[in-house]
């Protein structure tokens, strides 16, 4: 009886991987077709691009950078198997806060930039710009948020799961940064 | 998804963090107008040692499952490339 609950409870858990993994690859495809957009788009109009990237501010993205990169080290931390419930609470909340921290840094970044989106010529990069950076914000807001309910009760197999999205989403921002504000 | 130890996480985000501190410092020589494609491609090649990193230590695919690993490496390879292609247009047809 005993066996054929943990064998449920095993099956359960690699269901929710593999339904977590086939969340993962579609947010990967969507993010992959709107930065490949823009990097189509910014050979197009390659002058209006190369003029409107001036108005952005990479100084405070690569500083968000850190910021994610040091809460993903948390999260990390959070889903080591041999951590203790307290370790795994204190880690997944200080990776959350992070999280919140990037989402405060990047509207203050928003409120440097979004006077120039209205000139004509730029129309194109901001849309652009704003849509993938937007969506990535909204990923990075909602799971910090998740992030902080799993510090309630960690589960090893909710801390697996919330980590596991947390670090892609780090991951999307380590490529789309270079590519929106530099190259 | 598999045992990592804390030092060796310590050590992995430590390197991340010198990864960034270079591409910051990358970035200023950027503005350049002499040597853009050379520092586009660092900036590049360091994004995708920083997702290499994130995919193997913090994700703890390392020892996972490959197809997960060699999957998410290769689609930062592939935006990587898709970038270094449009930079490589960019340097061969100059702005202005």
């Amino acid at each position: 009886m005993e066996i054929a609950m943990t064998a449920g409870a095993d099956d359960e858990e690699e269901a929710d991987t593999f339904i977590l993994w086939v969340l993962i690859w579609g947010e990967l495809a969507a993010f992959g077709i709107l930065i490949a957009a823009f990097l189509v788009a910014s050979v197009i109009a390659a002058d209006d691009f190369a003029v409107a990237r001036l108005h952005l501010k990479p100084a405070i993205a690569a500083s968000n950078t850190l910021v994610l990169l040091t809460s993903g080290w948390q999260a990390a931390v959070a889903a080591g198997k041999g951590a203790s419930v307290a370790r795994r609470r204190r880690a997944l909340v200080l990776a959350a806060l992070l999280g919140f921290a990037f989402v405060a840094i990047k509207i203050y970044e928003y409120g440097t930039e979004i006077r120039f989106a209205g000139e004509a010529a730029f129309h194109s990069f901001f849309e652009l710009y704003f849509l993938l950076t937007g969506f990535h914000l909204v990923h990075v807001g909602f799971v910090a948020i998740v992030l902080l309910v799993v510090a309630w009760r960690p589960r090893p197999a909710n801390v697996g799961l919330v980590t596991t999205l947390w670090h892609v989403i780090d991951l999307v921002w380590i490529v789309m940064f270079p590519i929106l504000y530099l190259v | 998804m598999t045992e990592r130890a804390p030092r060796q996480l310590q050590k992995t985000w430590m390197v991340l963090v010198l990864m960034v501190l270079a591409g910051m410092l990358l970035s200023l020589k950027v503005q350049d107008p002499g040597t853009p494609l050379m520092f586009a491609l660092a900036l590049l090649t360091l994004a995708v040692l920083k997702a290499r990193l994130v995919v193997l230590d913090f994700l703890g695919l390392r020892s996972g499952p490959r197809v997960l690993r060699v999957g998410l490496i290769a689609w930062t390879l592939f935006l990587a490339f898709a970038a270094a292609a449009k930079a490589l247009i960019a340097a061969v047809s100059p702005v202005g």
